[in-house]
This record gives structure tokens, C-alpha cells and sequence, in this order.
């Protein structure tokens, strides 16, 4: 898991926001925030949060998770 | 045989569904969502499949649901609406401000009232019985319970049915292993939520919130996403919760299920009755699997003492069947069942039959059996049946088959005894969907592919084990060992084949062969006149139609090989009654005049007027 580089983790990070938000074609960037998308409301934001610990294996603290708007500040939560 | 993919069968429906709604076809989009909710949901799969539903799927009744609350509900909505499109409705919502929970039932002019909801869902938590960590007096217990009374009261009126939640208790008990002695909230909640139960007014459904936070266990509230955006309960919790409410809910709509249907083999017990004989199949003490066996009998026989019908629904000779029940020691009997079905008909036709003797509609069965391809059968010939996807290890069926509440009934006599004439009535069943409803389509469906060839030392030991193991569908009973098979493929002449058969649920593996040689007479070099010496197919793919295929193989390989006829015999065993009238079906003709020992019937096919069988099986690698 240490080894993933910043890509691989955005691609991996990319099927669970396409999954999530139901959006097939998307392309996620670092820059992709809840300003770009509706569909990014608080209940995607606990399913990403729920899917991501799963897929990374780590455990998003109390604080991190209402503050989560934009995959730049999820790539900071990743090892 | 490759396990049926249960982990990912809602994310292949998903896919399904996609593929259907991509090419503008809306209804099979549905369709194939509405099959992926049979199998496990957790939070995921429900969210997904809400967001895949149209703002109001067409055909479906809307209800108008009330979600009242301290916490923030809007979590629970896209699981009420997956689950409940998986049982026939929509839900249209409204959700009470935050922090209003109490004032909106209580204002008589109030959003919620004027929302005038069909079903009002209440959630609190025990934080909202604001109890002091300890030393909790009776003056404050006597008061919380008179203002729950009142606020209950309060929403029996107008608010539709009401689902009124008791208390759960705290996870944070400061009184550790003192608890017993030290009257804390646990002890006060406890004491309210039995008092309360007791004296709810009628028309209001009592959730016994402490029952589903033991039964989910640790991760009941997951305390960091309530902390952060007041989740409540936790993703598992909730879905939980929601498949207890949506039981109410059809509870008090009449549509609780009322018939199980279960399969036999690997089912009711370990094994193939058929295959291993009735002192082979494994149940009760002896084995673990038995041990398994005889619990999800157990649970069956727990479900009828309080009035669900059994009824079996099996493929398989009847008398093996009873021959078990007769002679097994096992908590069902045979006369625990209401309705029997042991032939070897398609299960969908069955079903049917089965719903006339009951003299109830399909929409109150449930169908277990642990065939992917049964149930796939089941699910697109009868929609109205539940086909739950079962687990592939039996010791999972009594928590899957509890998590969907399907024979959840309010109180234990009155919605189940004074019905049945209600039912009747509506047996009118739906006109069946277009498509899928007959065994050809079905087949057809099932996208089956095959490999066929001649037996080689790669295929030998499975040949040999198929054979040896084979009971029912075959046609000689010839145990050949690997020697006499060795013998019988050197034989100039000799014809042989194996089958492995595909379909979309996983390889079957070999699970078919032939064996056919020629009638010479010694000195002779060629022959006109071939036998077929075996014929044999794995019962777990009898109905397939891989018959005819191996059928039509046979059939080119004589001709190929000069034959103009070919020979087959019937040998009668107590088992294999299923295939007696093979042959005949196949259009070979008695021969006369050739009485065969013990019952054997001969059999002779002309070659130059045999037809090819049709069949949904395609051929290739």
C-alpha cells in the first residue's frame, strides 16, 4: 500500500467516486471537489468515507470527516 | 464447479442494469435491479440502487413517508428507497427539520401534519431520554415516561401508521461491571421501554430499538460519523433498521410472506439423496455440515409453529425423498409440509401448482434452494415469488433468511388466521411478463456453452468418477473402471465423448459422456449396426437440455463412422426411472423380439431418419 504513487491512488480513488456518485465517465483529478458536483452531498461524502477506509485500509478520524470537500483533502488522509 | 459469485451478484445486476438503461431500455433496467436487491444489501449496494431509480419508477403505488427524528435521517432515505422498490412501492418523503422532532408531532399546524404521511418513521436515540450518567431518582424516570406517553399519544392521531421507536441503551456505561447494583440509564431504559410497550396506543407499531442494537452488535452506532455529521445508526445499523420497519410496514399491509419453499438435496440436508443414497445424505450429528443441516431444520420448524407453511420443492425421485423422511431421524417430518412437490418438472411450474392446492398467491411464497439457476428460473418466470440468493455455505441461511423478515407478522393469530378469503380474491395473478416466462427463453437466457470430446488420459479419472457416482440420469448403469474403459476406447469402431457444460453462473464442469461401440461379429471388419453401451448425465444439469446435444453428437459421430443403426438399451435400476422413456423421446423404436434380462427394454434408431434435436446450448471453447 506505501508503494502506490499519487496516480495509482487517484485512479483507485476514481472507481469508488464513479461508483458512488453513480457517474460512469467521470475523470477524477486532485482538484475535484464538492463545488463540481451535486451529486457530492453529505451521504456520498460518508460513502467515500466508508469506501476508502475499506479500499486503503486506513480509519478517517472524527475530525477529517465533515471536512472532507475535495480529493486533494483525501489524498492528504492516505498513507 | 466455480462458486456462483454472491459476493458480486448486485454489482453484476448494477452492471446489468446499465448496460439496459444505456440502450434506453428503462423497464429491463429495473428489472435487473430489482433481481440484485435478492441478493445481500448493506449500505452500498442501497445507495447505489436509489440512485439508480427514476425520480418515480412507473408502475409503482407512492406512499407518502414521514421520517421524524433527532438525528439526521437523511442517510436512511436512499435505503428506504432501494428497499422498498425491492418490494413494490415508492416512497415519497418528508423530514421534519432538524432538532424539531418533538414540536412537529405535537403543533397541530405543523409541516409534518400538513405532509398528512401514510407511514410516520420516528428515530431517537437514548441520548433524548437526557439522563444523568447515574443516580437517575424515580421522579425523573415517572416524568420521562409520561412525556414518551404523551408524545406517543400525540402521534397516534393523523400521522398514518406510526413506527415508534423504544429506547436503545448507551454505549458509553460509566458504572462498568457495578451496573447491576447502581441503578444507571441501562437499568431506566430497560424498565421505560417494557412500561412503554405495554401501554402504546393502538394504531402505533412499538420498534424494539434495544433488540436491533444487540442483534447488529458492536457496530450499531459507528461513534465517530455520529460525532461528525450525526449518522444514526451506523451504515449496518441502518439497513438494519430499515428491513425492520419495511417488515412493519408489509405486516400491517397484509403482505407478509407466508410460505417457505425449500429445496432438498444440500439444502435440507447435506448431499444428493439421489446420488449418495438415503443413508448417505448428511444430517444431524456426525458431520459439521449435518449439524448445519439439521439447524436450518430446526429454524423451519420453529417458522411453522407459528404459522408459516412449509411446502418442498425438489428434483428428485419421490421415493428416495420419502425413503429419507421414512427412515432419517431429522427435526421435519414429512407431515410438516403443507404442499409437496418432489418430480422433476421445472420448479417455476411447480410453484405454480403449488399456489393453486395452497389456495394462496405467489406474492406470499418464498422460494430457498441453493441452485443459482433454479433461482434465476424462479425469479424471471414469477416475479412475485421472494428468491432470496442464498449463501453458498448452509450455515449462513438462518441469519440471511432472518435479516429479510420476510414472515414477520404482528401478533401471532390475527393478520395470519382470519385472511384466507381475503387472499383468494386476490389470486388474480399478474399477466406474466412478457418474455422469460417460458423454459426456452429461460434456456435461453442461461447463455450455455459446451466443450465436447473424446475421452483421453486427461478426462479419464473424471469419466470413471461420473460413471461410478451417476444414478439417475443414466441409461445402462455400466460401472466401467479405468481398465474396462481402456478396452472399450481401443475397440476399432469405438465412439466415446465427454461434455462440460458453461453458463453464465460458473462452469459445471464434465458432467455428461457417452460411450458407443460397434456390433461386430468376430472376423467381421465393418458394421453397419452400433450400441450405445452408456449414457450418462450429472443431475446437476438435468433440465439444460444438454441431452439433446449429446444427442445430436452421437448421432454424427455413428453416421461418420458408417453406422445406419444404432442400438440402446434401458436397464430398470431403483434409481433411474427418470431417464425410461429417453430413448423413445429421442424417436428410437422398440425392437422386437429382443427381450433383455430384468426388465430391459431395447431400443433401435434408424440413422437415416433420425432428426437432429434443437437446443440452446452453443458449442466451442
Amino acid at each position: 500500500m506505501n508503494t502506490m504513487t499519487q496516480e495509482e491512488k487517484i485512479q483507485r480513488l476514481g472507481k469508488i467516486f464513479q461508483d458512488v456518485l453513480d457517474l460512469p465517465g467521470l475523470r477524477l483529478t486532485e482538484n475535484f471537489s464538492t463545488a463540481d458536483c451535486p451529486e457530492w452531498d453529505s451521504v456520498a461524502t460518508v460513502q467515500i468515507v466508508l469506501a476508502t477506509e475499506d479500499a486503503f485500509g486506513v480509519r478517517v478520524s472524527v475530525e477529517n470527516v465533515a471536512t472532507l470537500h475535495s480529493v486533494r483533502e483525501i489524498l492528504a488522509l492516505l498513507p | 464447479m466455480s462458486p456462483p459469485a454472491r459476493q458480486s451478484f448486485f454489482a453484476d445486476a448494477l452492471a446489468r442494469a446499465r448496460e439496459r438503461r444505456a440502450a434506453h431500455d428503462f423497464p429491463g433496467a429495473l428489472r435487473e435491479l430489482r433481481v440484485g436487491l435478492d441478493g445481500p444489501v448493506d449500505y452500498h449496494t442501497a445507495v447505489k440502487a436509489a440512485a439508480m431509480l427514476p425520480a418515480l419508477p412507473p408502475g409503482l403505488p407512492v406512499r407518502r413517508i414521514a421520517l421524524v427524528g433527532a438525528d439526521t435521517l437523511v442517510f436512511l432515505q436512499p435505503i428506504i428507497r432501494a428497499l422498498a422498490f425491492r418490494d413494490g412501492w415508492h416512497p415519497e418523503f418528508y423530514e421534519a427539520p432538524f432538532g424539531t422532532w418533538r414540536q412537529e408531532i405535537l403543533d397541530p399546524h405543523s409541516a409534518l401534519r400538513k405532509f398528512k404521511p401514510e407511514v410516520t418513521l420516528v428515530l431517537r436515540s437514548w441520548r433524548e431520554a437526557g439522563l444523568p450518567t447515574t443516580g437517575v431518582d424515580s421522579a425523573a424516570v415517572e416524568h420521562l415516561f409520561e412525556n414518551e406517553l404523551a408524545l406517543a399519544r400525540c402521534a397516534a392521531e393523523g400521522l398514518g401508521l406510526v413506527l415508534w421507536p423504544g429506547f436503545d441503551f448507551p454505549s458509553d456505561n460509566a458504572s462498568g461491571a457495578l451496573e447491576d447494583n447502581l441503578p444507571d440509564r441501562h437499568t431506566v431504559l430497560a424498565e421505560i421501554n417494557q412500561r412503554l410497550r405495554g401501554t402504546l396506543p393502538p394504531g402505533i407499531l412499538w420498534v424494539d430499538l434495544a433488540e436491533l442494537q444487540s442483534s447488529v452488535g458492536k457496530g450499531w452506532v459507528d461513534e465517530r460519523l455520529w460525532q461528525a455529521v450525526r449518522q444514526y445508526p451506523s451504515a449496518a445499523g441502518s439497513v438494519a433498521l430499515v428491513e425492520l420497519w419495511l417488515a412493519l410496514c408489509r405486516a400491517r399491509w397484509g403482505q407478509a410472506r407466508k410460505v417457505l419453499v425449500t429445496d432438498l438435496d444440500n439444502v435440507l440436508w447435506g448431499g444428493i439423496v439421489g446420488e449418495d443414497g438415503m443413508e448417505g445424505v448428511r444430517v444431524g450429528p456426525g458431520t459439521e455440515a449435518g449439524v448445519a443441516h439439521a439447524a436450518y431444520q430446526q429454524f423451519l420448524v420453529g417458522l411453522k409453529n407459528r404459522g408459516v407453511l412449509l411446502a418442498v420443492c425438489s428434483k428428485n425421485n419421490e421415493a428416495d425423498v420419502v425413503e429419507v423422511f421414512a427412515r432419517r431421524a431429522m427435526p421435519l417430518r414429512r407431515d410438516d409440509f403443507a404442499g409437496w412437490m418432489v418430480n422433476w418438472s421445472d420448479k417455476a411450474d411447480n410453484l405454480r401448482a403449488l399456489a393453486e392446492k395452497l389456495q394462496l398467491g405467489l406474492s406470499s411464497f418464498v422460494f430457498v434452494d441453493d441452485q443459482p439457476a433454479e433461482r434465476a428460473r424462479v425469479r424471471a418466470a414469477l416475479p412475485e415469488v421472494a428468491v432470496p440468493e442464498m449463501p453458498d455455505d448452509i450455515a449462513e441461511y438462518i441469519p440471511f433468511l432472518q435479516s429479510r423478515h420476510f414472515f414477520d407478522l404482528l401478533t401471532f393469530t390475527a393478520e395470519d388466521r382470519a385472511r384466507p378469503a381475503a387472499y383468494r380474491a386476490n389470486q388474480e395473478r399478474e399477466q406474466l411478463r412478457a418474455g422469460l416466462t417460458s423454459v426456452e427463453d429461460f434456456l435461453q437466457s442461461l447463455d450455455m456453452s459446451a466443450e465436447h470430446g473424446p475421452f483421453s488420459e486427461a478426462t479419464m479419472e473424471r469419466v470413471e468418477q461420473l460413471l461410478a457416482r451417476t444414478n439417475q440420469w443414466n441409461l445402462t448403469t455400466r460401472r466401467h473402471g479405468r481398465a474396462e474403459l481402456a478396452n472399450l476406447a481401443a475397440r476399432p469402431g469405438s465412439l466415446t465423448q465427454w461434455f462440460r457444460l458453461k453458463d453464465r453462473f460458473g462452469d459445471n464442469g464434465l458432467v455428461g459422456l457417452w460411450v458407443a461401440v460397434p456390433r461386430t461379429q468376430p472376423g467381421e471388419t465393418s458394421a453397419e449396426e452400433w450400441e450405445i453401451d452408456s449414457w450418462v448425465m450429472s443431475c446437476r444439469v438435468i433440465g439444460r437440455g444438454l441431452e439433446d446435444l449429446m444427442f445430436n453428437t452421437l448421432v454424427d459421430a455413428a453416421r461418420n463412422a458408417g453406422a445406419r443403426r444404432l442400438h440402446g438399451v434401458y436397464r430398470p435400476t431403483a434409481k433411474n426411472a427418470l431417464v425410461a422413456g429417453l430413448l423413445p423421446k429421442l424417436g428410437f423404436k422398440p425392437e422386437e423380439g429382443v427381450p433383455g434380462p430384468a426388465g430391459e427394454q431395447t431400443f433401435v434408431l434408424d440413422l437415416a431418419e433420425s432428426i437432429s434435436r434443437p437446443h440452446a446450448i452453443r458449442v466451442g471453447v
